[in-house]
């Protein structure tokens, strides 16, 4: 059953390390890639927000859509895209 | 062709100037209780006009090139001296206990890392001060200032239900943070909703009337009515906020700058427009619209004002005055519309402090890096810079627009110096000027000068007569001065009559008599 944003677990702070901590090392990974695996090892596996209330969301939304999607507020778009072209540029060269 | 008609005797009364500036309708159009022209002055009394007063340098903050952009009253209970915040262009933040000192000792709450340009919002709440400007999210609680580096960066916010409420992060212009329920420092990860997703607009700004948070984009108002699941409607299709600042509250009722002009809060249902009467000022020709982002409105008195910039200026050089007070009431007890004025006093914001006995509104220069006292006791000037009071009737035909008319004599009705012009037949030049002395004269009994001087106070009000010898079609009447002086106005209360500073002159009433004559080419 989906609960108010307000109560679930994850706040800002919490993001705000992951996003840090994938700064210093992604890991090979998006930081998209990153949120999801942060939230799943919290165990938030079903948890719900409602999104009644959003007119481009569905009714229910996964607490790690709802952190993803506002992960611009985190960090400036240009640095995201920065790092992960270099994850992917590496991941390139691994394959070649 | 000339017509010979019979001499009339005639003569025309103002009724006051209660309607104030009507510059929307054609100048031959005005009512007789309208005027073409109201600047740096107040309808402090119903149909009367008085110049305002002038502003007091309170002195510098930071260095010599900075500029106030933000002002903000911390209030701290009743043992604590409220604090007077300041954001300046170096991207710092001062405060002082006692603002009523001159110069003001300022304290650095931050002395550099905000915005230079952006001016800072600010919130009370949980007994802080939360402020941010799109780069910072901090608080400051009289002694210890903290800062939030996870909260959402925007660059406006608002309590609403017990929770802040933050909008204008960068890149996401759609989107509304809300934070945990009496915790401003604590977010929530998902507790975000976007009004009008990708509509194009951004918002602009955050208000609330208790009931709802309204969220303003440029073209649209809506409302948050829930604040945990943020359900959502537009309440206006049409037009939203320009300004964070724009929006302000006075008695029971919220204004704020549209792109159309100023609006009236009308509930959950699309925002009544109430300047009608100053219509032709919101256009691009006059307004700085690049600015109107960063218009600032305070309530000083019975007045609210909002400070805009000018085209081709790069802070405000305006403010619009509205008097909700003083408009009409119906029978059904339902308020009309209020008059409408201008001001050019040299401030971009203000906030109004007040402490003790003292109330006093608290300004930001324009003009150079200095804070004023506005409308300062006993001050006739802008910081040293003497200005001009204009007032500036509708043009009287005297009930007969086709005749010629000899303005034989007019009687006025007022306070202190000031100069009477005539213009006629809408024409821009001064036909006739004269000078009026209605000044208050010193109560000199007490030097012992039997016989020759005062006996008592002298009138606060008086009355004398102009001999123009005018002649024209339609006669436009014209208050103004240039005059450094500050006046006072007597306030009759039961046995008691009190003193109240204000500006040099008022003007309170105008008797043209004359004659009609026939039809001329004048």
């Amino acid at each position: 059953m989906a609960v108010a944003a307000n109560e679930i677990s994850v706040d800002r702070q919490n993001v705000t390390a992951w996003v840090e901590a994938w700064k210093e090392n992604p890991k090979g990974k998006t930081l998209e890639a990153y949120i999801r695996q942060e939230v799943k090892k919290l165990g938030l596996v079903d948890e719900m927000v409602d999104t009644t209330g959003h007119d481009s969301l569905e009714n229910e939304t996964h607490i790690a859509d709802m952190i993803v999607m506002d992960q611009d507020s985190y960090i400036p778009v240009e640095e995201r895209e920065k790092i992960e072209k270099k994850i992917a540029a590496s991941r390139r060269r691994k394959r070649s | 062709m000339p017509q010979v008609a019979d001499v009339k005797e005639v003569e025309v009364v103002t009724q006051g100037f209660q309607k104030g500036l009507n510059i929307q309708d054609a100048p031959n159009l005005l009512e007789n209780v309208e005027v073409r022209r109201a600047e740096n002055g107040l309808f402090d009394e119903r149909g009367g006009f008085s110049k305002r007063a002038g502003c007091q340098n309170m002195g510098t903050v930071g260095a010599a090139g900075d500029r106030i952009i933000s002002t903000y009253v911390f209030n701290r209970g009743d043992a604590v001296a409220p604090h007077l915040m300041v954001h300046t262009s170096a991207g710092a933040v001062y405060y002082t206990t006692d603002p009523t000192a001159n110069p003001i000792v300022w304290t650095p709450v931050v002395v550099s890392g905000f915005s230079i340009s952006q001016p800072m919002a600010w919130e009370t709440f949980n007994s802080k001060c939360y402020f941010c400007d799109g780069t910072h999210y901090s608080s400051w609680d009289g002694t210890t200032y903290a800062t939030y580096p996870s909260a959402p960066k925007g660059k406006y916010i608002r309590l609403y239900k017990d929770t802040m409420w933050v909008a204008g992060v960068f890149g996401l212009p759609d989107r509304i943070y809300s934070s945990n329920p009496g915790d401003a420092e604590t977010w929530p990860a998902a507790n975000w909703v976007d009004i009008r997703h990708g509509d194009g607009d951004v918002v602009r700004g955050l208000a609330s009337d208790g009931v709802y948070l309204i969220v303003g984009k440029r073209n649209t108002g809506t409302i948050i009515y829930d604040p945990a699941l943020f359900y959502n409607r537009v309440y206006d299709y049409e037009k939203g906020f320009e300004s964070h600042w724009g929006v302000i509250q006075h008695e029971s009722d919220i204004y704020y700058i549209t792109r159309r002009g100023v609006a009236k809060w009308a509930g959950d249902a699309p925002a009544d427009l109430i300047s009608y009467k100053i219509d032709p000022i919101f256009d691009p020709h006059i307004l700085n619209y690049n600015l109107l982002a960063t218009a600032w409105a305070y309530t000083y008195g019975q007045v609210i004002s909002w400070c805009v910039a000018e085209i081709g200026a790069a802070y405000p050089t305006m403010q619009i005055n509205y008097y909700p007070r003083l408009a009409e009431l119906t029978a059904l007890g339902i308020r009309g519309l209020g008059p409408w004025s201008v001001d050019r006093v040299p401030v971009a914001c203000a906030s109004v402090y007040r402490y003790q006995d003292k109330v006093r509104l608290y300004g930001g220069s324009t003009l150079a890096n200095k804070l004023y006292w506005v409308f300062a006791d006993g001050i006739g000037q802008d910081d040293g810079q003497t200005f001009t009071a204009i007032l500036e009737t509708a043009a009287f035909d005297f009930g007969a627009p086709l005749l010629t008319k000899y303005v034989r004599r007019m009687r006025i009705l007022g306070r202190g110096k000031f100069n009477v012009s005539i213009k006629r037949n809408f024409q821009n030049t001064l036909y006739r000027t004269a000078s009026v002395d209605l000044s208050q004269g010193t109560d000199m009994w007490n030097n012992n000068n039997w016989n020759s001087d005062n006996w008592g106070p002298d009138a606060n009000v008086k009355e004398t007569t102009v001999n123009p010898d005018a002649y024209g079609r339609f006669i436009t009447v014209v208050f103004y001065d240039a005059d450094p002086n500050a006046g006072s106005m007597t306030i009759p209360v039961g046995s008691r009559d009190y003193s109240r500073p204000t500006g040099q002159w008022s003007i309170l009433g105008c008797i043209l008599d004359g004659q009609l004559l026939g039809v001329r080419n004048t």
